[in-house]
């Protein structure tokens, strides 16, 4: 049994390997492609948008399902701060880490998707908001979320590299510190009523798709489902993060961590559920579920979301292996969830379909690279993923013998 | 691309057919203009006639999704692509014409131009001229999706000619809840005052822990 104590650095394995090599690849690549399709436009050399499919891949992708799974940000921090769930602190900053990627690498592919980005520029106008446009409450709440209060989350473990690796510039690093803890909880505040807000929003979006969004999942309630979607796909990232971290690095886990972010994400999973049959049933479409052409989605979203959080309920779903599935699962579902208004149950138009373009994979999978590599190279150079005690000592031994002079345990505050 | 505006509708054994012109209905409270996020479309405060304002798009195509008419047309093509739909000519009005190019040219009065309120009673007086000729004796647009400020008469269904049923609510009144959450932003500054109260209070608490762990420890507290 090991107790998360603090967060560690993945140590004694190197950040420049061949899937760094393979991944950058993958970057250029798709980075070459954006190039391209801002020269020649998306039409459908490029993208299979049409106008019926005026949204496709970039924006149902790499926005609305990648931010949800980018939840974790506000889904752990609320519980942790607000709800004062304390076991949950440990995992704060793999939660935090991969908002920020899924949140700016989200933001950079919708500047790619949009035809016109040199206009963007009136988000910084108040004047010409239209206070009445969901996407107007996305633009603005997203880029602030992630460039403020996201942002400002992340700087620790920075300040806490440089305080251990550039000791001449240990004294602004505790200074900038210190000035962050004086105001954290005006920080934290914000960085979770934003995207309270703008994952709401999303699902606001679909609200004016009106009846082409087909009726077991168009309601006025549509905002409140995303949100609290994200919530348990937040859970379920930061689960899958820290397991991923067993099987690639032998990291060692807490239990009793993990059994409190399966709690969370049951009884999110389960009130989701609830809430989205007594949604069909008050609005009179109980019938869809059984003879709507759709309804063969809606229950396979429901089985898987709703199967693999059983699963985490029942004694089998301690086990390391059959977590890490339900998790995956109920991720899946969650992400087919997220597809299912904008593209897999929205009847655009007779006769209309919408198949991504190898282009729109690779760039979207390229964009999720740059996410994955800047991950990889993160939790390896800064004390992200959760670790014991005994770990940071063993790391810190291990540290000491390769960069003789580091110093990183037997630590005494500075005075000021 | 860009649709064609003129269309036909036919049955698939052809005993039955319709033309029909297919533009952009001028919704007194347009779905288009309500996603959009700089106001890049518009709607003429004399006219009531909704427009696109290239200085203010972003390319983002939400109009489309939120066009239950599919009116707004993207520019695929090309590295400044425009969103193109019809504007009921307003710039040969502005300039002096004293309708559209397609009432203008129409010789048999299939289309009108005029004042709403005089269009509608133009349909009513057809309606009730030719009993049974038109589809279930209504104006589409009199109330569909909130009144629109262009008017239909049919023979054949309106479904058939790309006029959905739409119901009497305005696309944008589907957001009604939503807006009311946002309210003067009362609810979020509620909500966002609330959780700095909490945070404040526990992180006190977890950075006095902390502080008591690194005396036992004597490692770094991490935040």
């Amino acid at each position: 049994m090991t107790r998360w104590d603090r967060s560690v650095p993945v140590y004694g394995v190197p950040v420049i390997t061949r899937g760094f090599w393979a991944l950058l690849a993958l970057i250029a690549v798709g980075l070459a492609l954006t190039v391209v399709r801002e020269v020649v436009g998306l039409g459908s050399n490029i993208s299979g948008m049409s106008d019926p499919f005026a949204w496709g891949l970039w924006k149902t992708f790499n926005v609305m399902v990648l931010t949800g799974l980018g939840s974790g940000g506000f889904a752990v921090g609320i519980a942790a701060w607000v709800f004062n769930n304390k076991k949950l602190h440990s995992v704060m900053r793999v939660a935090l880490l991969t908002s920020f990627l899924a949140y700016s690498t989200g933001l950079c592919m919708l500047g790619v998707d949009v035809g016109r980005p040199w206009n963007f520029y009136w988000v910084l106008w108040p004047f010409s908001w239209n206070l009445h446009s969901p996407l107007l409450e996305i633009a603005v709440c997203m880029s602030l979320y992630a460039s403020v209060p996201l942002f400002l989350e992340n700087l620790p473990p920075l300040f806490e590299y440089i305080i251990y690796e550039f000791p001449k510039w240990r004294g602004v690093a505790e200074g900038c510190e210190k000035a962050m803890a004086k105001v954290y909880p005006f920080i934290i505040g914000l960085a979770y009523i934003l995207p309270i807000m703008h994952q709401s929003s999303l699902g606001a979006l679909m609200v004016l798709g009106g009846n082409r969004v087909n009726t077991l999942w168009q309601t006025p309630f549509l905002p409140l489902i995303y949100v609290w979607a994200a919530a348990f796909l937040g859970y379920n990232c930061v689960v899958l993060c820290v397991l991923l971290a067993k099987l690639a690095w032998k990291r060692d886990v807490d239990p009793d961590v993990l059994l409190e972010l399966n709690k969370l994400t049951v009884w999110i999973v389960y009130s989701w559920t609830a809430f989205r049959f007594l949604d069909i049933l008050f609005r009179g479409k109980i019938a869809h579920l059984f003879t709507d052409p759709y309804a063969l989605l809606f229950w396979t979203e429901t089985v898987l979301i709703l199967g693999s959080a059983y699963v985490l309920s029942t004694e089998n779903g301690k086990k390391l292996s059959t977590m890490f599935m339900a998790h995956a699962v109920c991720a899946l579902g969650g992400m087919i969830y997220r597809f299912s208004p904008t593209t897999l149950a929205f009847h655009a138009k007779d006769g209309a379909t919408y198949f991504p373009s190898a282009i729109e994979f690779i760039v979207s999978i390229s964009f999720v690279g740059i996410a994955v590599l800047a991950y990889l190279v993160a939790v390896k150079k800064l004390a992200i993923l959760p670790g014991s005690n005994a770990e940071w000592l063993k790391m810190a031994k291990y540290e000491e013998q390769v960069k003789p002079g580091i110093q990183l345990t037997g630590y005494a505050p500075v005075e000021h | 691309m860009y649709g064609g505006v003129f269309k036909l509708y036919r049955t698939a054994d052809g005993s039955d057919h319709s033309y029909f012109k297919q533009q952009c209905m001028h919704c007194i409270d347009p779905g288009c203009m309500n996603a959009c996020m700089f106001g890049g479309l518009r709607k003429d405060e004399a006219t009531g006639v909704v427009w696109w304002f290239g200085g203010k798009c972003v390319g983002c195509r939400y109009c489309e999704i939120a066009c239950p008419f599919h009116i707004p047309a993207f520019q695929w093509d090309g590295f400044n692509p425009l969103i193109v739909k019809c504007e009921l000519c307003r710039d040969h009005i502005k300039k002096g014409a004293k309708q559209p190019g397609c009432s203008e040219v129409c010789p048999t009065n299939a289309v009108i131009y005029g004042r709403r309120e005089d269009l509608l009673a133009e349909a009513k007086r057809r309606i009730a001229a030719a009993p049974g000729k038109y589809f279930e004796g209504k104006v589409y647009g009199e109330h569909d999706g909130g009144g629109t400020q262009v008017l239909y008469l049919s023979r054949v269904g309106f479904d058939k000619i790309g006029l959905p049923d739409l119901g009497e609510n305005s696309i944008p009144s589907g957001l009604k809840y939503s807006h009311m959450l946002y309210k003067w932003l009362a609810l979020p500054v509620a909500l966002y005052a609330g959780m700095v109260a909490f945070a404040g209070k526990n992180f006190k608490q977890h950075t006095h822990h902390l502080v008591e762990d690194q005396k036992k420890t004597g490692l770094r507290p991490q935040l």
